[in-house]
């Protein structure tokens, strides 16, 4: 038996937990994204996908992993068997997985292999055969033939907001997710330029943004949350506090958890933070009826999905399910009606 | 299951094998040595319904009929069920009559290994799940990082089988252009640097085909038993690469003189670096309570197939540049005409792969012959055994209930007379 850490807890029991906690309380998927001391992506997202049903498990997918034909033949498995469930988180910004996993990569050479490496993954779903001659791949007679062929491909979030983010987003991505709380024009513009670059290259792209959340009955015990977690130790700029995805442009609403909440640290076991930026993304504070007006107005400046950090996750997972959502369906309910 | 002659309370517990990144460098304790390890196949590519008819019928490889099943159609609309879950079923057979785990084999029309093992971890409890996978299509040190991820979820249960590909249309296939003796090369530097970082490191390289600085994996990952690598290949530089980093050097089975002179080489290979790699056979068993039942069964099968399915695969085992494709093609008899024709030795039958994909040679026989066979595999160096028959889920109880428990292993004597010392 592989007892990890001196704790009672094994990484994969908080993530699972977290996972189930997302789709109890209404959220759509989760995010696992590549942390080198975390548990590797597509692993934890099979091990979530198994104990999950309706979930959308999306898993960090650092260029440097494999061949694309390779991670698009581990992707078509999950697909098969998760009900076409698995989501690729492609960190644009970050710092990528670096010498130290041999990848010699940075700036203008990474941001071509990211497009290059969607490129021909998604051609192996949907082309074959399946020539290929790049700079940094090649294939020759490849794509799936049948009953690996005809499955969806993964929906791809491209995380960052830089030009480069942007355009890989808008070129080979279904989702642009820009870390941490934006005014409603930035949004707008942000999600205005996405949608341009898309159209130009005939493809469609929505925009959404990461924050972690504080929401409680009134303000001031937000604030006073907000804090008490901000003193915690390994809170704050720490990569890797939960991350949840919520309310989706239909309304619904997403949500994604990684395993380094104040949980995990208490009990030392291994985080999935997000990478992208190095510093905390937004918070966004304030009483449960507020934390959700503020979710609205960022949708309709354009952001189609919000993908939430909270702390400790399952708990704030059933607070948001119990005390947030609610003003959201009615929201959403009086803006259809 | 793993026969060990003499129970021993401080044994490595079954689940758990017992390697780590020096072990295969010395020489093995008597335990380890006494100790047969027996596993059975996960057809990751769907499955025939009995060794009389090839076509496969579990699985969703051939279109899905009213016959299908996993998927199946149920009011003629597709059921639902996932042939990864089916495969899930058969870890449970295995796991429940006696194997230790179970080959997941990887080619181009396959369901991924990798993802198989993710997705049954937590639905069985000791099977080990033996990953094939070749070294030239992924990274290195994320390949570590992944593994490690897959030891802590299934409690160190994951086995290497690694491939160095057969060459051909299937290499393209992948994109991998590098030529086969360089992709041994290249094999053993992406196991150098997958054992460097295991522990943590810093761990750098710069190699032909890997450049690392400062790799390990970090903290909570670092730590796990080092995967058992079984490492195939019947080529000089396969045995070169099996000799310096295989636990086990894996081979389909062949005539057992054939057998024997192949592992003698990877011996003398591997004793000149110092090391002693124990030997695995993987092969097909087609095993009945009485003889002429296994023999009328293997006749229906070849009476059965397409009369060009020989053609075809003598044909494909030329495209590639695998050697043992091409032992496989030389010690099977030339335009037979009957199943009889293609005996090379006694229950040794070179004409499976005519009832399914794969290669020619396993046995056919009553259960006790079948389990003779095996005992003279292991008389002549063999330590574990990849077995496989169709159906893959009913013959995991047949042949986990009716013939592992006739192999002998080691003990020339019986068990309760070797009492440890």
């Amino acid at each position: 038996m592989t007892d990890d850490r001196p704790g009672r807890y094994r990484s994969f029991d908080l993530l699972s937990h977290g996972a189930r906690a997302a789709e109890v309380s209404g959220f759509d998927g989760v995010v696992l994204p590549f942390d080198p001391a975390g548990e590797e992506p597509l692993v934890a997202a099979a091990s979530l996908a198994g104990v999950t049903s309706r979930l959308q498990v999306t898993a960090g997918v650092p260029t440097s992993l494999a061949t694309p034909v390779y991670v698009a033949k581990l992707a078509v498995t999950f697909q098969r068997w998760s009900g076409d469930r698995l989501g690729w988180w492609i960190d644009a910004d970050g710092p990528g997985a670096g010498p130290a996993y041999g990848d010699h990569l940075e700036g203008a050479d990474r941001h071509e292999r990211d497009l290059e490496f969607l490129r021909v993954a998604r051609a192996v779903f949907s082309t074959s055969p399946l020539d290929h001659r790049g700079r940094f791949f090649t294939v020759e007679g490849g794509g799936f033939a049948p009953p690996l062929s005809g499955r969806p491909f993964p929906a791809v979030a491209v995380a960052g907001a830089s030009e480069r983010a942007v355009e890989l987003a808008a070129a080979v991505g279904d989702r642009l997710v820009a870390p941490g709380l934006r005014s409603g024009d930035e949004v707008a513009d942000l999600a205005r330029r996405l949608r341009e670059r898309a159209a130009a290259a005939g493809r469609r792209a929505d925009l959404a943004l990461e924050l972690a959340v504080v929401a409680r009955e009134d303000r001031d015990e937000a604030v006073a949350a907000a804090g008490g977690a901000d003193a915690a130790p390994g809170a704050g700029a720490a990569p890797g506090s939960d991350i949840a995805n919520g309310a989706g442009a239909a309304g619904q609403t997403n949500a994604a958890a990684g395993a380094a909440d104040a949980r995990a640290r208490r009990n030392g076991v291994s985080a999935n933070g997000a990478g992208g930026d190095p510093g905390a993304p937004g918070v966004l504070v304030g009483s449960y009826r507020e934390v959700a007006a503020r979710l609205v107005e960022l949708r309709r400046a354009g952001a189609a999905a919000v993908v939430l950090r909270l702390d400790p996750v399952v708990e704030e997972l059933y607070r948001f399910g119990h005390f947030v959502r609610p003003w959201l369906e009615d929201e959403v309910a009086r803006h259809v009606a | 299951m793993s026969l060990d002659p003499t129970p021993d309370p401080t044994s490595p517990a079954p689940g758990r094998p017992p390697t780590g990144p020096t072990s295969a460098a010395a020489a093995p304790t008597r335990d380890e040595a006494a100790t047969i390890d027996v596993y059975w196949r996960l057809p990751s590519h769907g499955d025939p319904t009995s060794p009389r008819d090839a076509a496969l019928v579990r699985g969703d490889w051939t279109p899905t009929t009213a016959a299908s099943l996993a998927p199946g159609l149920r009011h003629g609309a597709p059921d639902g069920v996932s042939y990864v879950d089916h495969l899930g079923d058969i870890a449970r057979a295995a796991e429940i009559s006696g194997f230790v785990g179970g080959l997941i084999p990887s080619f181009p029309m396959t369901d991924d290994p990798w993802v198989i093992t993710a997705a049954l971890a937590d639905r069985t409890t000791t099977f080990r799940f033996m990953v094939a996978f070749q070294p030239g299509f992924l990274n290195p040190v994320h390949t570590a990082h992944l593994s490690s991820s897959l030891q802590r979820l299934s409690r160190g249960r994951l086995v290497f089988n690694v491939i160095t590909g057969g060459g051909g249309p299937d290499q393209a296939w992948w994109g991998d252009p590098v030529p086969h003796d360089e992709r041994y090369a290249r094999t053993q530097e992406f196991l150098a640097t997958l054992r460097g970082v295991w522990d943590g490191g810093p761990f750098d390289l710069d190699g032909r085909h890997y450049r690392v600085r400062g790799g390990g994996l970090a903290a909570p990952l670092r730590g796990e038993p080092f995967p058992e690598i079984y490492l195939s290949g019947s080529s000089d530089a396969a045995i070169e690469a099996a000799g310096r980093h295989a636990d086990y050097y894996l081979s389909w089975l062949e005539p057992f003189d054939a057998l024997r002179e192949k592992f003698d080489r990877v011996r003398a290979r591997a004793e000149a670096i110092g090391r002693r790699p124990r030997f695995a056979v993987r092969l097909d068993v087609l095993a009945r309570p009485r003889h002429d039942e296994a023999w009328a069964e293997a006749r229906r099968g070849f009476d059965a197939a397409d009369p060009t399915a020989d053609r075809r695969w003598a044909r494909a085992a030329r495209t590639g540049d695998s050697v043992g494709a091409s032992r496989q093609r030389a010690f099977r008899p030339e335009a037979p005409r009957r199943a009889e024709d293609l005996l090379v030795a006694p229950n040794v039958w070179a004409g499976f792969h005519l009832l399914r994909p794969g290669p020619a040679i396993g046995l056919v026989g009553d259960y006790a012959a079948v389990a003779e066979r095996l005992d003279e595999l292991i008389a002549l160096g063999v330590d574990a055994f990849i077995l496989a028959g169709v159906p893959h889920l009913e013959e995991a109880y047949r042949v986990g209930e009716e013939v592992l428990p006739l192999i002998r292993g080691r003990a020339r004597v019986p068990s309760a007379s070797l009492a440890p010392t």
